[in-house]
């Protein structure tokens, strides 16, 4: 009997445990070598037989692998994903940076509105106490004067309260130049999933029978739904949510 | 009317998200808002200090937050604190699942101002009643 376990294996580790798999010269089949070695042991355990038929099997599909050159391909596709995981990164570290800078105008520019409106709500409130409320009367020389000042003084400071609101609304404005450059990694990620999604279909059409693929359950954490197209099983606004909610008593 | 000063927990991995909230809660009056990054760390501050108010992801590292949801009702000290869900999970399971657990609301991401102005007014009104039955 020929004994594979006895030629030159290369010195790939990766060979060393499928050398232990024997080939039968007749058949083709592979049995692993205490099996084949026991020939007066003919029928064997039922748990050699299962382990016998693992090892042809994955025998077969490592020898197609590398037959069909799908060790290298793939090797060439995962090979691309560490620069993935650093585009990956980037875009994250993009967007934070735009949503920092955006929160940080936003809660800049709020207090100078809040003055801004608190201000006029407060000199209205004065005029309206020195002219409205007069009733037919002379109006309060004094008062009147006074309020003239303040309010002069503050349509004075409205530019400038003003022109600080502009100036982080045009900061976060371009904070939003994040969107070109994360849109340009996304795309180049995009393709390169792509194309490792085609290289394992590729594989697992070629060694797996139609009907022994499965459906991998989905679980609860699955983010955002991106695409609720044709989906029955999602809601996608807060009015169905609500919907739901009542329906079940909540 | 609820009281300003009451103590939010705000539980999101995203700091970004968790800020939103926090700004939002500040414009409904409400500055007493801490925050937490997972269930690990926001069941650590529950339990350490005094909240009267949660709003948490789901999605998130180390405990989601509907377990997160699960471990407060079946604490005893922790109970009857409400737990606002504010989240992207938006499968009808996950609605259902976080109403079976005892979530007093549910938003989904992304939501508006006036949607979470809205939802938690609801639960305060849910409060108010339950106190003075």
């Amino acid at each position: 009997m020929d004994n594979i376990a006895n030629t030159p294996s290369n010195s790939q580790v990766l060979e060393t445990p499928f050398d232990t798999i024997v080939m039968h010269p007749e058949t083709g089949r592979t049995l692993p070598v205490a099996a084949a070695a026991g020939t007066g042991n003919a029928e064997g355990s039922v748990a050699d037989k299962v382990i016998g038929q693992v090892g042809h099997l994955t025998r077969t599909l490592h020898d197609s692998l590398r037959e069909l050159g799908y060790d290298k391909r793939l090797e060439e596709a995962a090979s691309q994903v560490p620069e993935a995981q650093d585009r990956l990164a980037y875009v994250a570290v993009m967007t934070e940076q735009a949503a920092e800078r955006s929160l940080n105008a936003t809660e800049i520019a709020k207090p100078i509105q809040d003055k801004l409106a608190a201000d006029a709500a407060h000199l209205s409130g004065l005029w309206k106490q020195v002219v409205d409320t007069q009733g037919s009367g002379p109006l309060d020389a004094e008062a009147l004067k006074s309020l003239v000042t303040q309010t002069r003084n503050y349509l004075d400071d409205v530019p400038n309260k003003t022109s600080a609101t502009n100036a982080q609304l045009l900061d976060i404005m371009m904070a939003q130049d994040f969107q070109d450059l994360t849109g340009q990694v996304m795309k180049k990620i995009t393709s390169m999933v792509k194309h490792l999604e085609q290289e394992l279909l590729q594989l697992l059409l070629d060694n797996i029978p139609v009907d022994k693929r499965g459906d991998a359950g989905a679980g609860m954490m699955n983010g955002p739904v991106v695409n609720p197209e044709g989906r029955g099983d999602v809601v996608t606004n807060q009015n169905q949510v609500d919907d739901l909610l009542a329906s079940l008593g909540f | 009317m609820a009281d300003k000063n009451m103590k939010f927990l705000v539980v999101d991995d995203f700091s970004t998200m968790r800020r939103i909230v926090r700004n939002l809660l500040k414009e409904l009056g409400f500055t007493n808002v801490e925050e937490a990054e997972d269930g690990v760390a926001a069941l650590q501050k529950l339990r350490s200090d005094s909240f009267a108010f949660v709003v948490s992801d789901w999605n998130m590292p180390n405990m989601d937050g509907l377990t997160l949801l699960q471990t407060i009702r079946a604490d005893a000290a922790l109970k009857h604190i409400p737990v606002l869900m504010v989240t992207a999970e938006a499968k009808k399971e996950n609605i259902v699942a976080a109403a079976q657990a005892g979530a007093s609301g549910y938003v989904v991401k992304p939501f508006t101002a006036a949607t979470l102005d809205e939802k938690l007014n609801k639960i305060f009104q849910n409060m108010e009643s339950k106190a003075s039955a």
